[in-house]
């Protein structure tokens, strides 16, 4: 974990550094008496890379307990789920919110938990009808029709 | 006598057929997501915050949403006991001497003696949530800028202390709380911050959009990892009115667990998890069995299953009093509150009467449901667990999905739904609480006026915080807070040392 904790450490460092920047030469730090934009922000940008220096410092040494990112197929489920919710997200106002629903649960079913085909089917086609009539019909909720089939 | 009059008229509005329907549905979803491992209060609520959009009263949207987060408490401990499967993280030790008692064939008492225990820490707390929090309203309207900024600070470090294992972490969660809710229009300047010319950031991140990716979809991704298939119920319940020994037992430490349960709630990040723990080392301390603990001890079920219960209730105290959320799923509440325009703090009490005293009555009513509906239904909830991840999943995430897609009619709001989804997975992965997140994110506004319009009506002079008495002794807790981490981190880190020479 210690190794992992470094790792985290330093992105943290990074970002809180781009934050005090920003905050001070993008944005207008003020006085004290009359603080600007950009206080807020740099202060805590400079507070949180302080505390991922402290992270980082008390991480140092060797990794008693070193575990990898992902134990063998671990990755495979948040992956494949994120790959999937963005060509949802992509697709959604082009071919419309039933179409791209059903090819998400389809793929949701295939890809990340591997159920059998008929199953996956009918789990994709009730949940896309299911989700459809909560909120289109009973709370009236716009979704996309698609602009491929206006 | 106001106070009396005041419940009575939440009564009114509780026992309405509308409030009671989402008060009963509050705590029929409440016990389903406790009995579910994976899906929280937390994530449950802000999955929720699309339909409070459109809830016509703000008192019935936070009457149901607050059935949701105390029910959540007793369905927990169902799927503890009888299969070693906490529900919800505030029912884990529940798990230790429930699911014991369950082997040996007396699930059935440690069930009953649960939601007992929880019934009676349930409204012992709501009385004192009825005595307590009208008086500490009116201590608030005392408040300026200086005592809303030392209040938020000392708050804030309270959730890191109590919520996390690791304060670096919470703190740096808490940072990244406030970077993230910087982002967009400045409220005082009207200055744009973080937007680099995206017109979808120009009125910041949305609070429903990050809740339902941190707490919802960062939560899926996490739960993915893991391939385990959900287990068959086979626990016999046995009988299930304890014994007259049980009571003997358990009837002090449900009275402990209740009153270190309301105290601790009280606290920002004091929540469910940490009383529940609290209560259980108590127990074990006072226990006159100490060699049945962790072997099916009764009162190790009753006390940490009371402490929870009464600490959900009372952790609406700050909320509603002070406007400060003690832990996610009140700040998820504390924004479904402000969606629908009604901004929690000491005003609320006189200008949405109400919505104080209608939560306050619906949660008497709730408890009695909640026992109703978790003692002989206890066979029906457990079969819930035959649900499987596959359904329950994806179903989840179309909820986020649309639902953040209905408060805006963006896809861009999707986009940023992904993208709290990774940093919710990330957090968790890396081993962060993402329990203060939202906490930070919902107070940021508030820190951020209250510091600048306190060094604005002090000329710049860092002094006003500890020269106005109620800042002051708030500042005074909040160093001592920080001394006692100093002293406790140098501790452990002095032993660590030791322990490897």
């Amino acid at each position: 974990m210690k190794r992992h904790n470094r790792l985290a450490a330093v992105v943290i460092i990074a970002i809180g550094l781009a934050c005090v920047y920003y905050g001070i030469f993008c944005l207008r730090l003020g006085t004290m008496a009359n603080p600007d934009c950009g206080f807020m922000p740099a202060l805590a940008g400079f507070c949180m890379a302080v505390f991922g220096a402290g992270l980082f410092i008390t991480n140092l040494g060797p990794d008693e307990k070193p575990q990898p990112f992902w134990k063998g197929k671990e990755w495979k489920g948040p992956v494949f789920s994120l790959i999937l919710m963005i060509l949802y997200a992509v697709t959604m106002e082009r071919i419309g919110y039933i179409l791209s629903t059903l090819l998400f649960m389809l793929g949701w079913q295939f890809l990340v938990v591997h159920e059998k085909w008929w199953k996956g089917t009918i789990i994709s086609v009730l949940s896309t009808v299911g989700v459809y009539i909560i909120f289109v019909y009973l709370l009236r909720v716009p979704v996309p029709v698609g602009s491929l089939f206006r | 006598m106001e106070i009396f009059q005041g419940l009575l008229s939440g009564f009114a509005i509780t026992l309405t057929p509308v409030n009671l329907l989402f008060a009963f549905l509050g705590c029929l979803l409440g016990t389903m997501v406790g009995v579910l491992p994976g899906l929280g209060p937390a994530a449950t609520i802000s999955l929720l915050l699309p339909v409070v959009y459109r809830m016509g009263s703000p008192a019935t949207a936070i009457i149901f949403l607050a059935g949701i987060y105390y029910g959540a408490m007793y369905g927990g401990s169902t799927t503890s006991i009888l299969l070693n499967l906490p529900g919800e993280a505030a029912s884990v030790v529940t798990a230790i001497d429930g699911y014991k008692m369950a082997q040996k064939g007396r699930a059935g008492a440690a069930l009953a003696i649960a939601a007992i225990g929880s019934f009676i820490a349930g409204t012992l707390a709501v009385v004192g949530l009825t005595l307590v929090a009208p008086p500490i309203a009116e201590f608030a309207l005392r408040f300026g800028p200086p005592e809303y900024f030392s209040l938020c600070l000392v708050g804030l470090l309270l959730a890191v202390f109590l919520s996390g294992s690791s304060p670096l972490k919470g703190l740096i969660v808490l940072c990244l709380g406030l970077l993230l809710a910087s982002v967009g229009m400045d409220p005082v300047t009207g200055k744009l911050r973080f937007t680099f010319g995206t017109i979808g950031l120009m009125g910041g991140f949305d609070f429903v959009t990050l809740a339902m990716g941190v707490f919802g979809l960062g939560e899926i991704f996490y739960n993915l990892e893991q391939t385990e298939e959900a287990q068959l119920v086979t626990t016999k319940i046995g009988r299930i009115w304890p014994t007259a020994a049980d009571w003997a037992r358990s009837k002090w430490a449900i009275l402990r667990g209740t009153v270190l349960g309301f105290f601790i709630g009280v606290l920002p990040g004091g929540g469910a998890v940490v009383s529940s723990l609290a209560s259980y080392a108590v127990e074990k301390r006072m226990t006159k069995y100490p060699e049945e603990f962790g072997k099916g001890a009764i009162e190790a079920v009753a006390g940490p299953e009371s402490a929870n219960n009464a600490a959900s209730s009372a952790s609406f105290i700050p909320l509603l009093t002070l406007g400060i959320p003690a832990n996610a799923s009140i700040a998820v509440i504390f924004a479904a509150l402000l969606i629908q325009g009604v901004t929690p703090g000491p005003f609320l009490l006189v200008e949405h009467p109400d919505v104080f005293w209608g939560v306050t009555a619906s949660m008497y009513v709730g408890n009695v449901m909640l026992l109703a509906l978790n003692l002989p239904l206890v066979g029906l909830w457990v079969q819930l667990l035959r649900v499987p991840f596959s359904i329950l999943g994806p179903i989840v995430a179309l909820f986020t999905v649309i639902g953040v897609y209905s408060t805006t009619n963006s896809i861009f709001q999707v986009y940023t739904l992904i993208f709290f989804g990774i940093l919710g997975y990330l957090l968790r992965k890396f081993d962060f609480e993402v329990g203060p997140l939202p906490l930070a994110f919902v107070l940021a506004p508030l820190i951020e006026n209250a510091a600048r319009q306190s060094l604005l009506m002090s000329g710049g002079s860092l002094a006003i915080f500890v020269t106005r008495p109620i800042s002051a002794a708030l500042l005074g807790i909040f160093a001592l807070l920080v001394l006692s981490q100093a002293v406790r981190s140098l501790r452990s880190a002095r032993q660590a040392r030791r322990q490897s020479a």
